[in-house]
C-alpha cells in the first residue's frame, strides 16, 4: 500500500502529473463545446431555420405536428414555385426589373435557410417512418465524432507511462528496483496497476465529461432514440438506443486506452527513452490505423487503433455486411464476437508476458547491496 | 562551422532509431500505396484494365486524324456486332468491355482536344468582362482579367496520355506526414537532448557553442530533412509508377483533370521537382518550429508532444477555411505540404491594387517565416549573448 501512495505522490505531485490530467480534461471540454457549438455544419440562416423547427417540433410525433409541418412544406414548396413563376414573367418582359427585384427579395426573405429546413425535413421523415420521436441528432454526431482517434487521450495515457515509469528508466533510477526489498513485484504491480486505473479514469471522466457538456449545454435529447438515428451509424442494424452506444463505444475506448497504456509500457521499458517512448506508442497507433483504415481485417487484428477508433464496429448493416461511404466500397464487421473477444484476450495476455519478461519479474533474484 | 556542420550531421545519421525509423516507415508507406493500388484494383477488373491499357495504348502520344478515325471505326464495328447480335473475330477482351473502353477512350479523347476550345471560351468572356471593367475604371480588375489573358493564351494539349494516375500522385500526402513525425524526431532532441545529458552548459562554455553550434544543427537537420524526404519522393514516384502507371511525364501540368486551369506553364515532371521543393521547405520550417521548442524545453519528449500538437492546429487551421483565418493561413507552413491547392486554380491577391498570385505570396511569405524562425533559433541560443562565456 505504501509503494502504491508512494507511486502516486510521485505521479500526481513531483511529477505534476495532475497539471496535465486537467489540461486534458479541460482541452477535451473545449473541444466537444465547440464542436457543439459549430455542429450544424450550415450557413448561419440555414442554422437558424433548423434551430427554430427542431426545438418547436421536438418531441413525439403527433397528428397535430405532422399537419403543421405538412403544411410548411406545402408553403416553401409554393414559395419556390412562385420564384419559378416571377423569373419567367421577368424574362418575357411581363414585370418591370424593380417589381422583379422587389418580389424576389420578399420571396427570398421567406424562402431562406432552405438547407436548415430540408436538414429538419430528414429528421422528421426519419421519426415518422420510425414512428419515433423528433429529435436533434447533430450533438450525437458530435459526440461519436467522426471516427478518428483522439490524439488528446492517447498523448496523455503516453505521457503518464513516461512520468510514471520510463522516465525513471532514462534516467537510470529504476536499476535500484531489482535491488530493493520491494523493487520488483510491489512497485511493477504498483505501476502497472496506476496506468491500467487512471488510464481508465482519464478516459471515462473524458467521456462522461462530453456527455454531462452536451447534456448541460445543449440540450442533448433522444437519448432512447435508436443508433441508426447518428448518421454515422445510419446503417446499423444494432438493437441499441443512442445511449446505449455511446456507453458500448466509451466501454470500447476506455479499453483501447487501457491496451495503449500497457503496451507503452512494455515499449518504455524496451528503449528506455521517454521521446522514443511517445514517438514508437504514437506511430504504433497512427499508422495501422491510417494504412488500414478501409482494411475490414482491422477490426480482427489486436490494434490500439481498432480500440481508440471503434465506431466501425457498430456501423455495418449485419455481419460482414457492406457499407457504402465516400464511393468506396467498405467491409464492416459486426463486433465483438466471441472470435475478437479471443483475439484480444490473446493480445493482453501476450503484453503481459511481455511486462513479465521486461520486468524480469520470474527469474531474477534481489541483488543484495553490499 | 563546417566540423561543427559535419559533426553533427554525422550525429543525426548515426541514431539508430532514426535510421530504423525511417527504414520502417518507408516500409509502411510503400505497404499504404500498394494497398491504394488494390483498391483501383477491386474496381475495374484486371482483366477489364488489361484490356483497356492495351488499346490505350494503340492512341497515346501525339493526337493524330489517322488514331482518332480508328478508335471510330473500332467503335462502330462493336456497335453494328451489337445490334446485330453477332461476333466480331477478335477482341481485346469481350465485345461489351471493348466497347465501354472505346467509348470511355473517345470521351477521354475528345475532353483532351477541347481543352484549347474551352480555354478560349474563357479567355473570350474575360475580354469581354475586361472591356467592361474598363468603361467603369475598375483598374484593379482591368489587370487581373489582362493576367487571365496572359496566363491561358496559348495553351494546347497536342498529346494524349492517361494523366489521371498524377491525380492520384499528387493528392498522395501520407509520406509527408510520415516525413514531419521523422524530422520531429530528430529535431526534438537536437537541443533539448544536450540539456538532457547535461551537456549543454559545457557547450555554452565553448567559443562556437552559441550561434555557431546553432546553426550546425540547424544545417544539420535541413540535411536530414532533405535526404530524408527525397527517400521518400523516390519511393512514392517508383512505387506509384509500378502500381498505376504514370504515363506522359513530359505533358503540360493542366492536361491531369484537377491541374487543368493551373496558372503554371510547365511539364508533369517539373511540376513534381516544384512540389517536391516546396514540401521541402514546408518541412524544414516544421523542423525550424521543431527547433526553437527544443530550444525552449528541457525534455525532448515535451518538444514532441507539442511540435505534434502545433502540427495538428496547423493542419486544422489548413483546413478550415475562414476570411480572417485565410489570411493567417498565408503563413502556414503546412500549405507548403498540400502545395498542389496552390496551383489548382487562378487565385489572386490584392496587392496595393495589383494582381498577385496566391502562391507568390504564400511561397514568399513562407521564406519570411524562414528567416523569422532563423533568427527566433538564433536569439534563443545566443541569450545573454554579450555577457563572458561559462567560466571564462
Amino acid at each position: 500500500m505504501k509503494v502504491l501512495l508512494n507511486e502516486l505522490y510521485k505521479l500526481f505531485i513531483k511529477r505534476k502529473f495532475i497539471i496535465v490530467l486537467a489540461a486534458v480534461l479541460v482541452l477535451e471540454g473545449v473541444n466537444v463545446y465547440s464542436s457543439l457549438a459549430k455542429r450544424i455544419d450550415l450557413d448561419e440562416d440555414s442554422a437558424a431555420v433548423y434551430e427554430e423547427y427542431i426545438n418547436k417540433y421536438s418531441g413525439k410525433v403527433t397528428e397535430k405536428k405532422i399537419n403543421e409541418i405538412e403544411q410548411l412544406i406545402t408553403e416553401r414548396s409554393g414559395y419556390e414555385t412562385m420564384k419559378e413563376n416571377i423569373r419567367r414573367e421577368y424574362e418575357v418582359g411581363n414585370i418591370s426589373t424593380d417589381d422583379y427585384k422587389t418580389e424576389l427579395a420578399e420571396l427570398k426573405e421567406k424562402t431562406k435557410g432552405a438547407e436548415g429546413f430540408n436538414k429538419f425535413l430528414g429528421v422528421y421523415y426519419t421519426a415518422v417512418d420510425s414512428d419515433l420521436y423528433i429529435a436533434d441528432s447533430t450533438p450525437w454526431n458530435v459526440l461519436f465524432g467522426s471516427g478518428g482517434i483522439d490524439f488528446i487521450l492517447v498523448a496523455a495515457v503516453v505521457l503518464m507511462v513516461v512520468a510514471l515509469i520510463v522516465y525513471d528508466d532514462e534516467s537510470g533510477v529504476n536499476k535500484l528496483k531489482f535491488s530493493a526489498k520491494n523493487g520488483k513485484g510491489k512497485l511493477i504491480s504498483s505501476q502497472i496497476g496506476i496506468i491500467v486505473f487512471f488510464s481508465a479514469f482519464t478516459a471515462v471522466c473524458v467521456f462522461a465529461g462530453n456527455l454531462l457538456i452536451a447534456r448541460v449545454f445543449f440540450d442533448l435529447d433522444g437519448l432512447s432514440n435508436p443508433l441508426y438515428y447518428a448518421e454515422i451509424f445510419n446503417f446499423s442494424n444494432w438493437d441499441l438506443t443512442l445511449i446505449e452506444g455511446y456507453i458500448y463505444l466509451s466501454a470500447i475506448k476506455t479499453a483501447g486506452c487501457v491496451y495503449l497504456g500497457m503496451l507503452s509500457v512494455v515499449i518504455g521499458q524496451i528503449c528506455k527513452s521517454s521521446l522514443y517512448t511517445f514517438f514508437i506508442s504514437l506511430i504504433a497507433v497512427y499508422i495501422p490505423g491510417y494504412i488500414l483504415s478501409s482494411f475490414h481485417g482491422r477490426y480482427m487484428m489486436p490494434l490500439p487503433s481498432s480500440l481508440l477508433a471503434p465506431n466501425g464496429y457498430f456501423s455495418a448493416m449485419e455481419e460482414g455486411g457492406f457499407e457504402p461511404g465516400d464511393g468506396e466500397v467498405e467491409f464492416v464487421m459486426r463486433v465483438f464476437t466471441e472470435k475478437q473477444i479471443i483475439i484480444y484476450f490473446i493480445a493482453v495476455a501476450a503484453v503481459i508476458t511481455a511486462l513479465i519478461f521486461v520486468n524480469r519479474l520470474l527469474w531474477t533474484k534481489r541483488r543484495k547491496v553490499v | 562551422m563546417n566540423n561543427l556542420l559535419t559533426h553533427e550531421t554525422k550525429k543525426l545519421f548515426t541514431r539508430k532509431i532514426l535510421l530504423f525509423s525511417v527504414a520502417l516507415l518507408l516500409l509502411a508507406n510503400g505497404f499504404n500505396i500498394y494497398k491504394q493500388y488494390d483498391i483501383y484494383h477491386d474496381i475495374y477488373n484486371k482483366d477489364t484494365n488489361d484490356a483497356r491499357w492495351l488499346m490505350y495504348e494503340t492512341v497515346e502520344g501525339e493526337i493524330t486524324q489517322e488514331k482518332v478515325n480508328g478508335l471510330l471505326s473500332y467503335q462502330k464495328e462493336l456497335m453494328t456486332a451489337q445490334e446485330e447480335g453477332r461476333e466480331l473475330d477478335s477482341y481485346y477482351l469481350s465485345l461489351s468491355t471493348d466497347l465501354i473502353c472505346v467509348n470511355n477512350l473517345l470521351e477521354d479523347l475528345e475532353n483532351t482536344y477541347g481543352y484549347s476550345e474551352r480555354i478560349k471560351n474563357i479567355l473570350q468572356t474575360n475580354d469581354g468582362q475586361m472591356k467592361i471593367y474598363e468603361k467603369v475604371g475598375n483598374d484593379y480588375l482591368v489587370k487581373k482579367a489582362a493576367l487571365v489573358r496572359d496566363t491561358y493564351s496559348d495553351r494546347t494539349i497536342d498529346s494524349f496520355y492517361n494523366t489521371k494516375a498524377y491525380g492520384t500522385y499528387f493528392e498522395y500526402d501520407f509520406s509527408s506526414f510520415l516525413i514531419v513525425l521523422l524530422v520531429f524526431l530528430a529535431s526534438s532532441s537536437l537541443f533539448a537532448g544536450e540539456k538532457e545529458t547535461g551537456m549543454f552548459r559545457l557547450l555554452r562554455s565553448t567559443p562556437k557553442g552559441r550561434r555557431s553550434l546553432c546553426f550546425a544543427k540547424q544545417g544539420a537537420l535541413m540535411i536530414f530533412t532533405f535526404v530524408v524526404s527525397l527517400l521518400f519522393f523516390l519511393c512514392d514516384f517508383l512505387v506509384f509508377l509500378w502500381c498505376i502507371r504514370l504515363r506522359g511525364i513530359t505533358n503540360p501540368i493542366y492536361c491531369i483533370e484537377a491541374f487543368e486551369y493551373s496558372p503554371l506553364v510547365m511539364s508533369i515532371g517539373e511540376f513534381m521537382g516544384l512540389s517536391w521543393a516546396l514540401k521541402y521547405f514546408g518541412f524544414v520550417l516544421l523542423g525550424l518550429v521543431s527547433c526553437i521548442f527544443s530550444s525552449a524545453f528541457d525534455k525532448s519528449y515535451m518538444v514532441f508532444v507539442s511540435d505534434f500538437a502545433v502540427l495538428l492546429g496547423l493542419m486544422f487551421l489548413s483546413a478550415y477555411s475562414n476570411t480572417v483565418l485565410d489570411y493567417i493561413n498565408i503563413i502556414n507552413p503546412v500549405n507548403l505540404l498540400i502545395s498542389r491547392n496552390m496551383f489548382q486554380s487562378f487565385s489572386v491577391l490584392n496587392f496595393f491594387g495589383t494582381p498577385v498570385f496566391t502562391y507568390a505570396v504564400n511561397i514568399s511569405m513562407a521564406a519570411v517565416l524562414f528567416i523569422a524562425l532563423t533568427a527566433v533559433l538564433s536569439t534563443l541560443n545566443n541569450e545573454n549573448g554579450k555577457a563572458k562565456r561559462w567560466g571564462a
